[in-house]
């Protein structure tokens, strides 16, 4: 087979083999990362981010009603889960507040993310505080990619959701998208069968741009508004059992956010960036009013130094200003606040050899709580020239600063009667002395692709966590009178440690070429301890919080050159003592394309159980059953 | 404006040998390199493209077939066009890097991650008789004529025949009925 003299019919039956530059980096990289396509989004049937989320293994994502989602990686997994780093397009979406994420505020039109890069295990080295168990990253879509019009809509037993969308050309060399989405998601059911007071509805709208403003500059800038009105049932953990009734609650948020990026690519392959965002929301919850605003610009830069290495470098500030309006039951102390965010970070990947690159790092910043706090990292991965396995090992230290919650909430229950003559009550209050969370981590992986349809991707880890927070109850003050009040004081305390270990594997195999299979394990052994001489909870419900194992298995099957067929089948079974039992989960999607621009599908979620509760009550926020549903879509592009 | 290839043919041409008489034995039919295929490509270009007149100084003047920054075919693309020709003119290949080395050039690969240097250019080849080609899902849009595509691991390639009007090109209809036709202004 000489290609010199081969026709242009023989050349456009020959298949090729093509590793992007990308691929080739990911081979490589010392850290246990997984991609989420685009493909895989589309294909997953999900309607919201958290149900895409699901596809990355390791990832626990667990649905507590039907607008409130735990969403986290190696444990420590609850509603206001914090020690996972989210960000979109490098905008870190976590709210100062409580440093989690209100997956509620975040969701966007799924056609327009370009990939989710999910890191389990720290990612401190690079992108600071928080990033302590994962990173979970999501890049949108060069407005480029997305010209012409896009229409979807789609209803069925529980949901509803439409998209609209429009992009197209400014001049010669910018383009942009203006998108709108609505969601609606109806109320899930309670545990004696009756409609739980859950439902959520959601509106957003926004639009990018990115402009080529010379051959080597590029300019993006992108904005979003939305406006939620959900409800929650929810209650009060720490009253007294008959005190202890469920109500219903108007969750409301509104707010936005405008990034702006330049990216500058010299010719000898220096690359720049800077990043600077501005977001904001209010939002009704558990406690009053709460506001948020975050303004944060970033500087980066890649220099490529001499033939063996790869630097690089860049400073960051993000300054915050959150409070929860006083007068409530929940507040915080003082009830408003402006924190400031210094970081400067530095990593150099090093060539040792053709085969083995050690890299080298730390960010160091400087908190509003605890001052100055660093997180070096170092990694090694052998790579073999010209051959497809890689082995990788890591040892990092990542830190969780105290959020505006842990140093100042103030949450004083009423003194109710718990018996003849003698009421209680509680003043739970933040801790402004708290020190930062503290995480050493050892890791190790290994990665192979068999063949042109197989690959392997393993990771272990063992976790050392000190300086955990805990709720330490104080002082009995007792009150005598005709009735005697006692009052229970909790403060938060760092008065646990813990020791976690486990892995991944998952598997990617293209059986045939019209059917691709991806397995998925997580195991994880949690062991939590308090501090000799303390008595504090190291949170409210340890065994939920830690999925032992998870198992996914999905499949996607192309029936004919226009009709797709996917599957996806998890299951996550929490440590010993949750109360929440091991659940199936079952998703099937049927497509069809109509001519080139049209797509038609038909997708059932939950269908392994008629309800399944995943899991179930987190920080009073009643824990509802989703039920078996099915809903019908069709998605337009002209 | 580096010199593309040099080098000892008699050598590589054994080894290619080499090469095809081990994957005739592979089991498996063996695949290949995709810059392998795309250079066969642009040599098949050259041979189903009419350039104007004026954009040949001399009858046996030589096909130049240049590529813009990076160059992601190794050495595939001279051992593809070595001592071929296209309507009686042999072939060359270079490496260039603005626009003014392209004077002399008839084709042009713009590699995926060279369309921004691309699309900077494109103005100023606007109308010009030069055959670009890309690979990138933006290049059509950038100014481009021809560009490939990966469909199911198999090279594919669209024409955006109003850009290679633009540049009094005279695409064959055997390579127009190979590719998807696009209609762009």
């Amino acid at each position: 087979m000489d290609l010199s003299s081969a026709n242009l019919e023989d050349l456009m039956n020959l298949k090729v083999t093509s590793v992007s530059k990308r691929q080739q980096q990911l081979a490589r990289t010392a850290a246990a990362v997984f991609v989420i396509s685009a493909e895989d989004i589309r294909r997953s049937g999900a309607t919201n981010l958290p149900d895409v989320l699901r596809m990355a293994p390791g990832v626990d994502v667990q649905q507590i009603d039907a607008n409130a989602w735990a969403i986290s990686v190696r444990g420590f997994n609850e509603r206001y889960s914090n020690k996972v780093l989210v960000l979109i397009d490098g905008r870190t979406v976590y709210t100062p507040t409580f440093s989690g994420v209100y997956w509620d505020q975040i969701d966007m039109p799924l056609e327009n993310i370009e990939r989710i890069e999910v890191i389990r295990g720290p990612g401190s080295t690079v992108w600071g505080a928080n990033a302590v168990n994962g990173v979970i990253n999501i890049l949108t879509k060069n407005s480029k990619a997305t010209k012409g019009g896009l229409v979807k809509a789609g209803a069925g037993t529980d949901m509803a959701q439409s998209v609209a969308q429009y992009g197209g050309e400014i001049g010669g060399s910018a383009n942009y998208r203006v998108f709108a989405k609505g969601l609606y998601t109806g109320n899930s059911q309670n545990q004696d069968g009756s409609a739980a007071y859950d439902r959520w509805s959601r509106m957003q709208a926004g639009f990018r741009s990115d402009w080529d403003l010379t051959a080597h500059d590029s300019l993006t800038v992108a904005g979003n508004l939305f406006s939620n009105g959900a409800r929650q049932t929810q209650f009060q953990e720490l009253l007294p059992a008959p005190f202890l009734t469920p109500y219903g609650q108007p969750v409301g948020a509104t707010g936005g956010d405008v990034l702006s990026r330049w990216d500058h690519r010299s010719d000898s392959g220096t690359e720049t960036s800077i990043q600077a965002s501005y977001d904001w929301y209010r939002r009704s919850d558990l406690a009053g009013p709460e506001v948020e605003r975050t303004f944060d610009v970033d500087f980066q830069n890649h220099v490529t130094a001499g033939s063996s290495h790869e630097v690089v470098w860049g400073l960051g500030y993000r300054v915050s200003d959150s409070g929860v309006a006083p007068g409530y039951w929940i507040g915080l102390k003082p009830a408003f606040q402006t924190e400031a965010l210094y970081s400067a970070f530095l990593q150099d990947e090093i060539r040792l050899s053709d085969s083995v690159w050690l890299t080298l790092g730390s960010k160091i910043e400087h908190n509003s709580f605890t001052g100055f706090e660093w997180e070096p990292g170092v990694r090694l991965v052998w790579n073999p020239e010209g051959t497809r396995h890689a082995i990788w090992l890591a040892a990092s230290k990542a830190i969780r600063q105290p959020s505006r919650v842990d140093a100042a909430v103030q949450f004083t229950t009423p003194a109710l009667p718990i018996g003849n003559n003698i009421l209680q009550g509680y003043v739970f209050s933040g801790n402004p002395q708290l020190k930062a969370e503290t995480m050493f981590d050892y890791e190790a992986g290994y990665r192979r692709q068999f063949s042109k349809t197989v690959s392997l991707d393993l990771s272990t880890f063992l976790s050392f966590y000190r300086n955990l927070e805990t709720a330490d109850p104080g002082a009995l003050e007792i009150i005598p009178g005709q009735s005697i009040t006692v009052i229970q004081t909790i403060q938060y305390q760092n008065h646990a440690k813990a020791v976690d270990y486990g892995g991944e594997v998952s598997l990617d195999w293209k059986a045939s070429r019209r059917w691709r299979i991806q397995p998925g394990y997580s195991y994880l052994h949690a062991t939590i301890r308090n501090v000799p001489g303390t008595n504090g909870t190291p949170a409210a419900n340890i065994s939920q919080m830690f999925p032992q194992n998870i198992l996914q298995i999905r499949s996607q099957v192309n029936l004919t050159r226009r009709m797709e067929f996917d599957q996806s089948l998890y299951y996550t079974a929490r440590l010993p003592g949750s109360a929440i039992p091991g659940d199936p989960r079952l998703d099937v999607r049927l497509a069809r394309r109509l001519g080139e621009s049209t797509e038609v599908s038909v997708t059932g979620q939950n269908l392994a159980r008629p309800r399944s509760m995943e899991y179930g009550t987190s920080f009073g926020v009643l824990g509802t059953y989703a039920e078996r549903s099915i809903y019908g879509q069709i998605t337009w592009r002209f | 404006m580096a010199i593309l290839i040099q080098g000892s043919g008699a050598r590589w041409r054994w080894g290619w040998l080499a090469a095809i008489l081990l994957a005739m034995h592979a089991p498996v039919r063996a695949q290949v390199d995709e810059y392998q295929v795309k250079a066969a490509f642009l040599y098949n270009f050259a041979k189903f493209v009419d350039w104007p007149a004026q954009s040949f100084r001399t009858p046996d003047e030589p096909i130049e077939v240049c590529v813009l920054s990076s160059n992601p075919f190794g050495s595939s693309l001279e051992q593809v066009i070595r001592g071929k020709t296209a309507a009686g003119r042999p072939l060359s290949a270079r490496k260039v890097a603005d626009a003014p080395s392209l004077n002399s050039c008839h084709i042009l690969f713009v590699a995926a991650e060279d369309v921004k240097k691309f699309r900077a250019l494109a103005p100023k080849l606007r109308g010009a008789p030069l055959l670009t080609v890309g690979e990138a899902s933006d290049f059509i849009s950038a100014g481009g004529i021809v560009n490939f595509k990966i469909e199911n691991g198999k090279v594919r390639f669209e024409i955006n025949v109003e850009a290679a009007e633009q540049g009094q090109l005279r695409i064959s209809s055997k390579l127009l009925s190979l590719a998807e036709v696009v209609r762009q202004p």
